[in-house]
């Protein structure tokens, strides 16, 4: 099967919007806007909003290259965002870890694929030695399925990556979240050898995988901002199993391996959902340059704390979006505006991702306010 | 005094010390059942107070929850039957397609720790193992959801217990981090809980005692 993009959407259009897009991001780093928007919409959203099942979107890639299609198409006709994807991307959802230690993978109808467990007993601990990254089965596949997704589309990019959690989510990955927290309270030393383990794997395997070239391609500094995923210099990481814990468990157990890892990287881009205001000022030790705020956090703190360092990514609530009026989420985003003005660059969205259904006319909301934003509304352009 | 070093050891998650705290008690003269309610239950309360104010976080509520179950076990056979007052009997999961567990377990461990009964059926349960698992002692029905994409479940599960006429028998209590009140209303779930510790509370409130 063959998806031509120009039977989606108008790649004149198309392009011209992406090269808006970079101007905005370039008018962004340079400090003349304050402010950009998008909304991530990724697969949940776009399977909800198409009518595909989960299963059939992570494991046909035909499905998941029409729905990400679609939903370039959709973004162009209903919002004026500043950014759009670069082209279809192979979505491996939560997979990474599974893909790096070559774990089997259970697909489901009603959610994205989850991978099993590495270590079942903590003892294993003691024995770990990393998978082989040479001749590497599903990173193979991968390099395959790259492969294959770009058989299919032709006339836009088309990438993949696989880039892991930070090193304590990493290791909730491996040991399963509830084992790793009683890990780290009972037997603290084997936690701390399995957080080691997996700094140390985490750097290796950024080394490796470029063997298998399943990088995205680096086109411009554009990509990186939203996938930074171009190679050894930037990073792109989630740390969502982090936001549970007290800020001395977090000074513990999560800031010394973060610190290590994010010290051998020019550029660190942290996502982690949740509520996280308790570890705002340790998240600032980290001095991490692009943050992505949880929905539940408080965004007035972390403009105050994380804002002269870093930009910053969210605004608007989940549920707000999901559940609110579009007045109301005008009026959010407005306040995520003022809240940030004068004080830190922010990319005002709905923090971390727009949930399933929610409704269009919130989306317009949160995009038109910042548009419209004083300080943005001399940089709007026509419509291309 | 003693009563008070065994809440302090599941408050501290000091799971070692539980059972031989616990066996001293009881030789020392000290009814099952007030160890049960002055030391074990009332320390689940106060790390529920703790956690609710954020003194504490999910991995001491955790280790906590463990030392609770620990001692609950340790007092069973002390407890003379029929004597461990049940406020209830709770099925709770996780939703279909949701692998998630720690948010599901430990609001098991506190509506135990609270005097329910509960039948955990795991995660990724369907609406039809829900309908399966309620019987004529069921008061509650927890639900447990991490992801935007399988919280759509609970509604497919309320409409399950809806089919099946069960739904006026048993009421429905959700929670887990994409949950909102207003989503809880619109399901036509009777409750929404924004944590364990309030999950149990919540429980209690929708059965009256």
């Amino acid at each position: 099967m063959k998806l031509d993009p120009s039977q989606y959407f108008d790649l004149d259009k198309y392009h011209a919007r992406l090269e808006r897009n970079r101007q905005a991001w370039r008018q962004f780093m340079a400090g003349r806007r304050s402010a950009l928007t998008f909304i991530n919409l990724c697969a949940p959203s776009l399977c909800t909003m198409f009518g595909v099942g989960f299963d059939e979107y992570y494991t046909d890639l035909a499905t998941m290259a029409d729905t990400q299609l679609r939903g370039i198409a959709w973004r162009m006709e209903n919002l004026d965002e500043d950014e759009l994807p670069q082209g279809v991307f192979l979505d491996q959802g939560t997979l990474h870890e599974a893909i790096a230690f070559n774990l089997p993978v259970r697909y489901q109808p009603n959610s994205p694929p989850w991978g099993g467990r590495w270590i079942d007993l903590p003892d294993e601990i003691d024995r770990l030695a990393p998978p082989s990254l040479v001749d590497h089965a599903a990173l193979k596949q991968t390099r395959r399925r790259l492969e294959d997704l770009r058989e299919i589309v032709s006339g836009v990019p088309v990438m993949a990556s696989v880039h892991l959690h930070a090193p304590f989510t990493m290791a909730a990955q491996l040991i399963g979240a509830e084992q790793l927290y009683l890990l780290c309270i009972e037997e603290p030393e084997r936690a701390h050898r399995l957080l080691e383990f997996c700094v140390r794997f985490f750097l290796h395997f950024e080394r490796v995988k470029g063997q298998y070239d399943i990088s995205a391609q680096p086109l411009d500094e554009f990509v990186c901002w939203r996938d930074a995923q171009c190679g050894t210099t930037r990073i792109w990481v989630s740390d969502d199993s982090a936001p549970s814990v007290s800020p001395e468990f977090y000074r513990t157990f999560v800031f010394p391996y973060n610190q290590l890892l994010f010290a051998q990287f020019d550029y660190v881009h942290l996502h982690m959902d949740g509520k996280w205001n308790h570890l705002v000022p340790e998240i600032a030790r980290l001095k991490p340059d692009f943050v992505e705020v949880g929905g539940e956090s408080d965004w007035s703190s972390a403009v105050e704390i994380l804002g002269p360092h870093a930009i910053l990514q969210g605004g608007v609530g989940g549920a707000l979006a999901l559940n609110g009026a579009p007045k109301q989420c005008a009026d959010a985003t407005a306040n995520a505006l003022a809240a940030a003005a004068g004080r830190a660059r922010v990319v005002v969205t709905v923090a971390q991702e727009a949930h399933p259904g929610t409704p269009a006319e919130n989306m317009h909301a949160i995009v038109d306010t910042v548009q419209n934003w004083p300080e943005n509304a001399r940089f709007r352009t026509r419509e291309p | 005094m003693a009563l008070e070093e065994i809440q302090a050891a599941v408050i501290e998650g000091n799971r070692k010390v539980i059972a031989d705290l616990i066996n001293a008690e009881l030789g020392r003269g000290t009814d099952a059942q007030v160890i049960l309610k002055e030391a074990l239950i009332a320390s689940m309360s106060e790390v529920g107070r703790r956690f609710e104010c954020g003194e504490c976080y999910v991995p001491e509520m955790l280790i906590a929850a463990k030392a609770m179950q620990v001692g609950v076990e340790t007092l069973r056979p002390h407890l003379v039957s029929g004597s461990l007052e049940s406020a209830g009997e709770v099925v709770i999961g996780t939703v279909q397609g949701d692998l998630h567990d720690i948010g599901k377990n430990l609001v098991k461990m506190m509506l135990e720790g609270v005097g329910f009964k509960v039948v955990d059926l795991g995660t990724d349960v369907s609406p039809a193992a829900f309908v399966a698992a309620v019987n004529p002692a069921t008061r509650v029905v927890a639900m447990s959801a991490l992801l935007t994409t399988t919280m759509q479940q609970m509604q497919v599960t309320i409409g399950a217990l809806k089919r099946a006429g069960l739904r006026d028998q048993v009421k429905v209590l959700v929670g887990g981090a994409p949950l909102t009140l207003a989503y809880a209303s619109q399901i036509g779930a009777d409750c929404y809980a924004p944590d364990a510790s309030s999950a149990a509370r919540k429980a209690k409130e929708l059965v009256g005692s």
